[in-house]
C-alpha cells in the first residue's frame, strides 16, 4: 500500500509539470501584452519594448519556459505579480486558507446533510420525503449560485439585518457565503447518494442481510451505504477539488479575498505569473485529493484495493 | 390436515401490484411440513417458488409484492402477523434462507468471516472472541479453511461463496431452512458437493427444509415430500414416492416425460408443449388446461381444487379422481 502511495505521489510530478508547461504556453498564446498593461495606454512603443526586454518577454519561448520551470520547481518561487509586485507565493498563502474554509465547510455540509437526505429519499422511495428532497435537489442544482447568494443577502442582511452582507471577520461573516455555495453541493450529493442507494438496495446481498435478521438501520448503514458511496466518492472529490480553486461568484459577491478572485483578476490583467501560480496550486491540490479519493475507495472496497496492491491473490471480477 | 405440523402454509396469496399490471404470483397455496422433513418445491421458472420462500421469511420486495391473503404458521405462530421487530429476531435464527445466486448474495465490501459473525453475534449473547471462534468453526464445517476468515467474497469461487452462504444460513442452527435453488448457479461437481453438505448438516441438526428447485434429480436425492407448483398453485403434492412413482397430474407426468433417462433409448425427449401462462392474465378454470394433453371442456371452466386421491397425495385435476390406485 505504501509503495502504491509513493508511486502515485511520484506520478504527480509529470502531471504537474505537464500542467505548468500547458498553462505557460497558453498564456503565451493569449493576445495582450503584460508590458502594455503595466505601463497603461499612454506608453510609447519604445517604453513598452524596453520593459519587455527587462522582463525577459522578448526572449525566445523556450528560454522563458526554462527559466520559469527552474524558478518554480527548483526554487519553489512563483515569481512576483506584474501588477502589484507582491510575491505570488505570499499572496497565495494568504488567500488559500480562506478558500480552504469554503471548500472544507462546503464538503462537510454536503456530506453531513446530503448523505442522510439521499439515503432517506432512497429508502422511502416514492414517498413524500423522497419527492420533497428531490424537489429541493432540483432547485439546488438548477438555481444559479449568484442569484441565490443575492437572495440570501437581501433576506438576511438587507431585510432582517441578522448577518453581514460582505467582508471577512468572525464566524458571522462566513455563514452566508458558505450557505450560498454549500446548498448546491448538498443537493448534488443527495441526488448522487439516492441513485447510488437505489442501485444497491435491491441487490441480493441486501436481501441476504435482511434475512439474517439485521435491523433495518444496520442493513442501510452497514450493508448498503458503503457500497452506494463508492461511485459517490469520485464525484465528491472532484467538486472538493474544484472548490479549492476558489469559488469565484461567492468570493466576488461577498468580497472575500480568496484564490478565485485573485486568479480571475490576474487573467484579466495578463498577470501571467499569478495565473500560472494559481493553476499549479490547483493542480497539486487536485492530484492530492484524487489520490485521497482512490485510497478511500480502496479502504471501502476490497476489490479496488486488490487492483491497487495487485500481487497477492487477485480476485476475479 | 393435522394441527401439529411444524410449518403450515394456508391459502397463501401473493401478488405483485404495479400501476401497469398485477402479477398473480402465488395463488391459494397451502402445504404443510413436519419437523425435520425436507420438502421439495418443484416448478418452472416463474411459477412462484421463490415468492413463496421470500414470503415465509418476509423479505418480499414490497412494493410491489403484497401478501393478499393466507397464513404461514410455524409452530402455531403466524409469521405474517408478527411485527418487523419480532421478525428480525426470527430471521437468521429460526428461519434462514439460502439464496439462488451465490455470486451476488454476499456483500462485496465485508469479509466472509464478518458476514458469518454478524448473524452469530445478532442472535447469540456471547463475547466477540467467541463469535469469531464459532464463525471459524462454521467455515470449517462447510469445508473452508478457517484462515480464510478475513478474505473478501471476490477472493472466493462460486462454489465456495455458496458454502459461505450455507454457513451463514446454518450458523444459528435454524428450525426452518429455505433453500432457494442452492445449486442452480453451480457446476455439476460442485452441485453434488453442496447437496451432500446440506444433506449431512440437515441430518445432524434435524433441520426442517424447503428445497426449491427445478431439478427433479435433486428432489429425488434430498426430499421427503414434494409439492409441484404451476402458475402459483400447488398442482400436486405428496410423499416423494407418491409423486415419483404415481404422478397423477398431467403436468407432473409431463415433467418426468421431459427428463432424459439412462434406461430407455429414445430419439427425442417429450417436452411439455407450450409455455407457462402469463401470470398477469391467468386462464380460467385449470391453469394448466391450455397445455394439457387430457384437457376437456370442463377443464377450461371449472374451478379445480386439490383433491386427496390417496392418503397424503393431493392432486389438482378433475380427471385424476379415483385413478392411480
Amino acid at each position: 500500500m505504501l509503495k502504491y502511495i509513493l508511486k502515485r505521489i511520484l506520478l504527480m510530478i509529470p502531471v504537474i509539470l505537464g500542467v505548468v508547461i500547458l498553462v505557460f504556453t497558453l498564456m503565451q498564446l493569449t493576445p495582450g501584452d503584460p508590458a502594455q498593461v503595466i505601463l497603461g495606454p499612454t506608453a510609447t512603443s519604445e517604453q513598452i519594448n524596453e520593459l519587455r526586454n527587462e522582463m525577459g518577454l522578448n526572449d525566445p519561448y523556450i528560454v522563458q519556459l526554462g527559466r520559469y520551470l527552474y524558478q518554480v520547481f527548483l526554487k519553489g518561487d512563483f515569481g512576483t505579480s506584474y501588477i502589484s509586485n507582491i510575491s505570488i507565493t505570499t499572496e497565495l498563502m494568504q488567500r488559500f486558507p480562506k478558500t480552504l474554509i469554503f471548500a472544507v465547510a462546503g464538503m462537510v455540509l454536503s456530506l453531513g446533510i446530503g448523505i442522510p437526505l439521499g439515503v432517506n429519499a432512497a429508502v422511502k422511495q416514492n414517498s413524500l420525503a423522497d419527492y420533497g428532497s428531490m424537489t429541493l435537489a432540483l432547485i439546488g442544482t438548477s438555481m444559479p449560485g449568484f442569484w441565490f447568494a443575492l437572495v440570501l443577502i437581501l433576506l438576511f442582511s438587507a431585510k432582517l439585518g441578522w448577518l453581514p452582507a460582505y467582508g471577512t471577520g468572525g464566524l458571522k461573516y462566513w455563514i452566508l457565503p458558505i450557505a450560498s455555495t454549500a446548498f448546491a453541493g448538498i443537493t448534488t450529493m443527495a441526488r448522487q447518494v439516492r441513485s447510488g442507494m437505489l442501485e444497491v438496495i435491491n441487490s441480493d446481498y441486501i436481501t441476504m442481510a435482511k434475512s439474517k435478521g439485521v435491523s433495518k438501520k444496520n442493513v442501510i448503514y452497514r450493508h448498503a451505504l458503503p457500497n452506494a458511496l463508492i461511485p459517490v466518492i469520485t464525484v465528491a472529490g472532484m467538486s472538493f477539488g474544484s472548490s479549492l480553486g476558489g469559488t469565484l461568484i461567492a468570493e466576488t459577491i461577498f468580497s472575500i479575498p480568496g484564490v478565485g478572485v485573485y486568479i480571475v483578476n490576474a487573467v484579466n490583467n495578463r498577470d501571467y505569473p499569478v495565473v500560472q501560480g494559481g493553476v499549479i496550486l490547483l493542480a497539486v491540490a487536485f492530484s492530492l485529493i484524487m489520490l485521497a479519493c482512490d485510497l478511500l475507495m480502496a479502504a471501502i472496497d476490497p476489490r479496488i484495493k486488490a487492483q491497487i496492491t495487485g500481487g497477492k491473490k487477485r480476485g476475479k471480477k | 390436515m393435522s394441527a401439529e405440523a411444524f410449518l403450515q402454509v394456508n391459502n397463501l396469496k401473493v401478488e405483485y401490484i404495479t400501476k401497469e399490471e398485477t402479477v398473480y404470483a402465488v395463488n391459494d397455496v397451502s402445504f404443510q411440513l413436519e419437523k425435520g422433513k425436507v420438502l421439495g418445491l418443484v416448478g418452472e421458472t416463474g411459477a412462484g417458488k421463490t415468492t413463496i420462500a421470500r414470503t415465509i421469511l418476509r423479505v418480499l420486495q414490497s412494493p410491489p409484492g403484497t401478501v393478499m391473503d393466507g397464513s404461514i404458521k410455524i409452530e402455531g405462530v403466524d409469521v405474517l402477523k408478527l411485527s418487523e421487530e419480532e421478525m428480525e429476531k426470527i430471521r437468521g435464527k429460526k428461519i434462514t434462507m439460502i439464496f439462488q445466486d451465490p455470486m451476488t448474495s454476499l456483500n462485496p465490501v465485508m469479509t466472509v468471516g464478518e458476514q458469518i459473525s454478524e448473524v452469530i453475534a445478532l442472535h447469540n449473547d456471547i463475547p466477540s472472541s467467541e463469535v469469531r471462534k464459532r464463525a471459524e468453526e462454521m467455515l470449517e464445517t462447510v469445508g473452508i479453511p478457517a484462515e480464510r476468515y478475513d478474505e473478501y467474497p471476490h477472493q472466493f469461487s462460486g462454489g465456495m461463496k455458496q458454502r459461505v452462504v450455507i454457513a451463514i444460513a446454518l450458523a444459528c442452527e435454524p428450525d426452518l431452512l429455505l433453500a432457494d435453488e442452492p445449486t442452480t448457479a453451480l457446476d455439476v461437481t460442485i452441485q453434488a458437493q453442496v447437496l451432500e453438505l446440506m444433506k449431512e448438516l440437515n441430518k445432524k441438526n434435524n433441520t426442517t427444509t424447503i428445497l426449491i428447485t427445478h431439478d427433479l434429480g435433486v428432489v429425488a436425492e434430498m426430499c421427503d415430500d414434494v409439492a409441484v407448483i404451476y402458475a402459483g398453485e400447488v398442482v400436486e403434492s405428496g410423499k416423494l414416492e407418491d409423486i415419483f412413482l404415481h404422478p397423477a397430474h398431467p403436468y407432473t407426468v409431463g415433467l418426468f416425460g421431459a427428463l432424459p433417462r439412462l434406461d430407455e433409448d429414445v430419439e427425442w425427449l417429450s417436452p411439455i408443449e407450450g409455455l407457462p401462462p402469463d401470470p398477469t392474465d391467468l386462464p380460467e378454470g385449470c391453469k394448466f388446461s391450455p397445455r394439457c394433453p387430457n384437457c376437456t371442456k370442463e377443464c377450461r371452466h371449472w374451478d379445480v381444487h386439490l383433491d386427496e386421491i390417496a392418503p397424503g397425495h393431493f392432486v389438482r385435476c378433475i380427471h385424476a379422481k379415483g385413478e392411480d390406485k
